[in-house]
């Protein structure tokens, strides 16, 4: 096999371009809407102003590693707001009464448990998961005023502040957990046998059957992560502003799904990379801290968003062949 | 020749409808054996009876002189029969290499590697490479399925059986959605893993594939065996008489 035809060539380089192309299209859209504000704004290109970006985009990133493993998987968790916020309170009171370590897991496991019973009812019953994790979005976010009693839980702990709301030399904390939670979920997905067996449950849940994937399991083990990621996000949320707030995490889930659709993962399942999601929460936060300098509060960014993510999904919009639908 | 795989008193009910009965023959070690029937003579739910999909409501599969209780996938995979469904069960945004080694990874050997299974990308494409070239199939391992012809994804679907290395092959009307010109690049496929000892299971409507490639037919109709023939002993035309459930009485 030495000799390579074109059609070998063109079909490795568009394959190459469907998924670098798309990272550097997005990379340029950044850059180019940065300088875009710089100009208008002198605030814009400031180190104090990157940090900002970056602190803003960590939690929609931390939410979103989860997100991207599920819509991979070619389901859906709306919960995650929720989820959020259940994990968060008890976490904070638990903090209080039983110090740090005993609040950290009693918050990581909420999520762990709301996120494995997303995917079992989802399995289990053949439900799809939008529509089940819209039900425990409401049991969550339910859940976190009775457990609150309505009142936000204010965090009194030094070691727990330092780890999750402090910083490591100028950079806060929260963007050092976001960057290495990413590395992590990069990885598995990239490199190893579960990463590969999401993807395939994705793209094709019937070839995965028939090779033997317990396409089940995988689904589990995605929306269970992404049960996770809500709790670590909750913990975090929680570190940067000392309390813990039964509505917290209101609407995020939007931001976290149009994040990762913008990054370059198929709502349809099977395509998809972290790298992409990271890049799509930081335009969404590059378009809000923007907007803001130059003065247009969160109704315009909310319309612009919902602008910027009908483009990202319509440029994708081609068919199998790469002709425009 | 010895038997791979023998059937005896096969029979398959699905609540009310009987789908199979009775049904008793053996598959011969390298030979290409065409199952042939109309829609819903119960050749489906015969190769998922030997895959392990399905089980028998009655009678016994050997497999090699020994009987076997086939209750899932693994259980053929490990005796060796490995099964290339119809409905082309690939991943399309995967490249060939991945859908060959698809549920199977090769992994890392360091240690790490081992202790987070990470997968040995340039193993599975050096492995799938030699496979694809042993089948004479002309197919870059790194290309995404997707961009590929029906025949090349029927191609890539059979090659990912032969992975494990199996001794029988089953096929599902392997050409139903193939031109002309594919169905005999997949024909020849099958010729060659045949000269490679690999016995093989044909599913076909096409009659004339059966004839080119098959040494053997096995009929069914309704549910039931009508005769097993050699196919340089009857015609065309006498196959199609059997398939509409007329044994073949006469004319011996």
């Amino acid at each position: 096999m030495s000799t390579k035809s074109t059609s070998d060539v063109q079909r490795l380089v568009s394959d190459a371009l469907d998924e670098a192309g798309e990272l550097v299209l997005l990379t340029l859209a950044i850059v180019l809407l940065g300088a875009f504000f710089s100009v208008l704004s002198p605030v814009f290109f400031s180190v104090g102003n990157f940090v900002n970006i970056v602190r803003q985009t960590a939690l929609v990133i931390v939410l979103g590693l989860g997100m991207t493993y599920v819509i991979i998987s070619a389901e859906i968790d709306v919960s995650i707001g929720g989820v959020m916020a259940l994990s968060a309170v008890p976490a904070a009171i638990a903090i209080n009464a039983y110090g740090p370590l005993v609040g950290v897991l009693v918050g990581l496991a909420v999520g762990v448990v709301f996120g494995f019973f997303n995917g079992l009812i989802t399995v289990r019953f053949g439900i799809p998961s939008f529509i089940v994790t819209i039900g425990t979005l409401g049991i969550a976010r339910g859940g976190a005023f009775i457990v609150s009693q309505q009142e936000p839980v204010i965090v009194r702990n030094d070691v727990f502040s330092a780890v999750f709301g402090g910083t490591v030399g100028p950079v806060p904390t929260i963007i050092v957990w976001a960057l290495g939670l990413s590395v992590l979920a990069g990885i598995a997905l990239w490199k190893t046998r579960f990463g590969r067996h999401v993807y395939a449950t994705g793209d094709s849940e019937q070839a995965a059957r028939y090779s033997g994937i317990d396409t089940d399991r995988v689904k589990i083990l995605t929306l269970t992560l992404s049960g996770l990621a809500a709790a670590m996000a909750g913990l975090l949320f929680v570190g940067r502003l000392g309390v813990a707030r039964p509505g917290m995490g209101s609407g995020i889930e939007l931001a976290v799904i149009a994040a990762v659709i913008i990054g370059g993962t198929s709502l349809f399942g099977g395509r998809g990379t972290i790298v992409g999601t990271i890049l799509g929460a930081l335009l969404i936060s590059v378009i809000d801290n923007g907007l803001t300098l130059l003065g247009y509060g969160s109704s315009w960014q909310q319309l612009i968003r919902g602008i910027v993510i009908i483009v990202a999904v319509a440029l994708r919009a081609r068919d199998e062949d790469g002709e425009w639908l | 020749m010895s038997d791979v795989i023998r059937l005896e008193n096969i029979s398959k009910q699905f609540g009310q409808i009987q789908a199979l009965e009775d049904v008793s023959f053996a598959i011969e070690e390298n030979e290409v054996l065409a199952l042939v029937g109309d829609n819903g003579a119960g050749k489906s739910t015969l190769i998922k009876i030997i895959s392990g999909v399905l089980q028998q409501t009655s009678g016994t599969v050997y497999v090699r002189g020994e009987p076997v209780e086939l209750s899932d996938y693994n259980d053929a995979e490990e005796r060796g029969i490995e099964t290339v469904y119809q409905d082309l069960a690939i991943a399309p945004h995967r490249t060939v290499a991945e859908n060959i080694f698809l549920g199977n990874e090769l992994l890392s050997s360091g240690p790490l590697g081992k202790f987070f299974n990470f997968v040995d990308d340039d193993r599975m494409e050096s492995e799938a490479r030699e496979l694809l070239a042993r089948l004479e199939l002309d197919l870059d391992p790194r290309s995404e399925v997707r961009n590929f012809s029906g025949g090349e994804q029927q191609s890539v679907a059979i090659a990912r059986a032969l992975q494990s290395d199996p001794n029988i092959v089953i096929l599902d009307e392997p050409t139903s959605a193939l031109s002309l010109d594919a169905t005999q690049r997949v024909l020849d496929l099958i010729k060659r893993l045949n000269d490679q000892d690999v016995t093989i299971v044909l599913i076909s409507h096409n009659l004339e594939a059966v004839f080119d490639v098959a040494d053997r037919a096995a009929i069914l109709s309704s549910g039931r065996l009508v005769g097993v023939e050699d196919l340089t002993d009857v015609t065309e035309d006498e196959l199609v008489g059997m398939m509409m459930g007329r044994a073949r009485t006469a004319a011996d």
